[in-house]
C-alpha cells in the first residue's frame, strides 16, 4: 500500500467503530446493569459499584457501627475496591466478545479484566 | 467527550503521511540516470577508441619530440576519459543505492503508519463500546483514557518515524558525500592533465565529470528537507506600519498587520478553554493547532490544520524578530506569539506562557508569519 486515502481509512474506522457501538448496545441489553457488589462476611456493610468505580450504593446496618468509625472506612475501601474488580469482571465478560483479541487490552487497560479464581473472599477480608 | 474519528486520523497520521510524500522515489528518473550512464558509456567509447587509434597511426607516422608530447598527449586523455567513465559508473550506483535507501525509508514509514492506524482503529471500537456503558459518566471516563492512553502512542510512533526518516536522510547524505568527494577528486585530477591546446575541448568534458559528481552531492543533500519547508524570511515591519494590540497583562503591542492582529485578539480570547485533542470547537474545546487555526480562521485567514502543517508564510529567523501573530512550531505541538515575550497556547486550559523553543519529547521546527 503505498498511497493511502485519509478520508476512507477513516470512513473504515468510523464504520467499524459503530458498529462495534451497535453490538455493545445489544450487549448491555442483554445482560443488563452492570455493576459490582460486595459484602462484608456478616452483611453489616455491603457496597454497590458502577464499572471503573464509582459508588453507586454503600449500605451499613445498625451492627456494623459497633466495629468503630476506623474499621468501618477501612472496610468500606476493600469492599469497594473488590466490587470494582468484579464489575470490571462482568465488564471484561460483557465487551471480550464483541472487541475480539485486539480489544482486550484496551480492556484490561481500562482495569476490566477476568478476576484470578483465587479470589479473596469477602469474609477474608473481613477477618483481615 | 467530543472526537471526530476523521479527525484522530488526521492528527494521527499526519507526520508519516508528510515522511511519505518526501520519500517517495520516481523509477522514471533512476532509470533515467542508468541510462544517461549507458549512452556516455558508448559514446565515450567511440572517442577512447578513436583517440587511441589517432595516437597509433600519430606514433607510426610521425618521430620527434612534437610527436612524442602528442602521442602524451593523447593517453592522458583516454585515461580521462576513462576515469569519467568510473565516476559515471559511481553516480549510476549512487543513484541506485539511493533509490533504495528511500526505498527501504519509506516501506518502514508505511509499516509504522500501518500499525497506527490499526491502532487507532482497535482502540476507537473500544472507545465506540465502552460510551455504550452505564453510567454515561463511567463510559466517558473509559473513552478519555482510552484516547488518551492512544495519543501516547501514536506519539511514540511518530518519534519512531521521524527516527526512521532521519537514518534516511542520513543515509542519503553519506551517499551524496561520497559521491560529491570522488567527483572532486577526479576534477583536480584532470587539472593536473597537462592537455595540448588541440584537445581542449575534451579536456572541458573532464571537468564537467566532475561537477555532475558535485550536484549529484547536492541532490542527496537535498533529502534534508524532510522535516521542513523552504519558506522565504520574514521581513521586519516598517515603522508605522503596526496594527496595535492590547495583551492581557496590560501593555499594548504592535503586531505586523491588522491580520495578525485579529488573530491574536481571537487567540487571547479563548483563554481557559479547555484542551480537547482534536478540538476546533471555539470556547468550548480545542487542540493546539485548533487554537491557531480557528483564532487565523476568525482573523479571515485559512492555514492548515495539524501543527506541523502550519508552517507556512514566512520563516522568522530568530526568537528576537518574533511579533504577535507568529507561530512556534514543534513538530507535534503550535503555539501563537501574543508579544512581550509571550505566546498563547492550547494546554489544558488554553494559556498564556513564555516563549520557548523546548516542548517535551518532541523537535522544535522553527517560527513562522502566516501573514509572509
Amino acid at each position: 500500500m503505498a498511497d493511502i486515502d485519509l478520508d476512507r481509512e477513516a470512513a473504515r474506522v468510523a464504520e467499524h467503530a459503530d458498529s462495534t457501538a451497535d453490538q455493545a448496545r445489544r450487549r448491555f441489553d442483554q445482560v443488563g446493569k452492570i455493576t459490582g457488589k460486595a459484602e462484608s462476611g456478616d452483611g453489616s456493610i455491603s457496597v454497590e459499584v458502577s464499572p471503573g468505580g464509582l459508588l453507586a450504593e454503600v449500605n451499613l446496618t445498625r451492627s456494623a457501627l459497633r466495629f468503630g468509625s476506623d474499621s468501618i472506612a477501612q472496610q468500606i475501601m476493600e469492599l469497594s475496591n473488590l466490587a470494582t474488580r468484579r464489575a470490571g469482571d462482568k465488564m471484561y465478560q460483557a465487551l471480550a466478545p464483541v472487541l475480539g483479541e485486539s480489544g482486550a487490552k484496551h480492556l484490561e487497560s481500562l482495569g476490566f479484566e477476568r478476576l484470578p479464581d483465587d479470589e479473596p473472599q469477602v469474609t477474608e477480608i473481613f477477618e483481615r | 467527550m467530543t472526537y471526530d474519528t476523521a479527525e484522530v486520523m488526521r492528527a494521527g497520521l499526519d507526520t508519516t503521511t508528510q515522511f511519505g510524500q518526501k520519500m517517495r522515489t520516481d523509477p522514471a528518473a533512476v532509470s533515467g540516470a542508468q541510462n544517461g550512464h549507458v549512452q556516455l558509456q558508448s559514446s565515450m567509447n567511440t572517442v577512447m577508441a578513436n583517440a587511441g587509434s589517432q595516437r597509433v597511426n600519430l606514433s607510426l607516422a610521425a618521430e620527434g619530440n612534437t610527436a612524442d608530447r602528442a602521442v602524451g598527449t593523447s593517453e592522458s586523455l583516454e585515461k580521462e576519459i576513462q576515469d569519467l567513465l568510473d565516476e559515471s559508473a559511481e553516480i549510476e550506483s549512487a543513484v541506485a543505492r539511493a533509490a533504495e535507501a528511500l526505498d527501504v525509508g519509506r516501506i518502514k514509514n508505511e509499516q509504522t503508519r500501518d500499525a497506527i492506524i490499526k491502532d487507532i482503529d482497535t482502540t476507537m471500537k473500544a472507545v465506540a463500546a465502552t460510551k455504550q456503558m452505564q453510567p454515561p459518566e463511567a463510559g466517558q471516563a473509559a473513552a478519555r483514557k482510552l484516547l488518551t492512553d492512544l495519543m501516547g502512542r501514536i506519539q511514540k510512533l511518530t518519534g519512531v518515524a521521524a527516527t526512521n526518516a532521519e537514518q534516511t536522510i542520513n543515509e542519503l547524505t553519506e551517499i551524496g558525500t561520497t559521491l560529491g568527494g570522488d567527483g572532486a577528486t577526479t576534477a583536480s585530477g584532470a587539472t593536473d592533465t597537462k592537455v595540448a591546446s588541440q584537445f581542449n575541448n575534451q579536456g572541458n568534458s573532464g571537468h564537467s565529470g566532475g561537477g555532475g559528481g558535485d550536484s549529484g552531492g547536492g541532490g542527496g543533500g537535498g533529502g534534508g528537507a524532510v522535516t521542513k519547508p523552504r519558506l522565504p524570511v520574514a521581513i521586519p515591519p516598517q515603522p508605522g506600519t503596526g496594527v496595535a494590540v492590547n495583551l492581557p497583562n496590560g501593555k499594548t503591542v504592535q503586531a505586523p498587520n491588522e491580520t495578525a492582529a485579529k488573530a491574536v485578539r481571537a487567540a487571547l480570547s479563548q483563554l481557559g478553554v479547555p484542551y480537547v485533542w482534536g478540538g476546533t470547537a471555539r470556547d468550548k474545546g480545542l487542540d493546539c493547532s485548533g487554537l491557531t487555526m480557528t483564532s487565523y480562521g476568525e482573523a479571515g485567514l485559512t492555514i492548515p490544520r495539524t501543527a506541523a502543517a502550519q508552517t507556512i508564510g514566512a520563516e522568522v529567523p530568530s526568537m528576537d524578530q518574533l511579533l504577535p501573530g507568529d507561530l512556534v512550531v514543534w513538530s507535534g505541538h503550535v503555539a501563537m506569539v501574543i508579544g512581550d515575550g509571550q505566546m498563547v497556547e492550547a494546554g489544558d486550559p488554553v494559556e498564556v506562557s513564555p516563549i520557548r523553543t523546548t516542548n517535551a519529547g518532541q523537535s522544535f521546527i522553527g517560527f513562522y508569519r502566516p501573514t509572509g
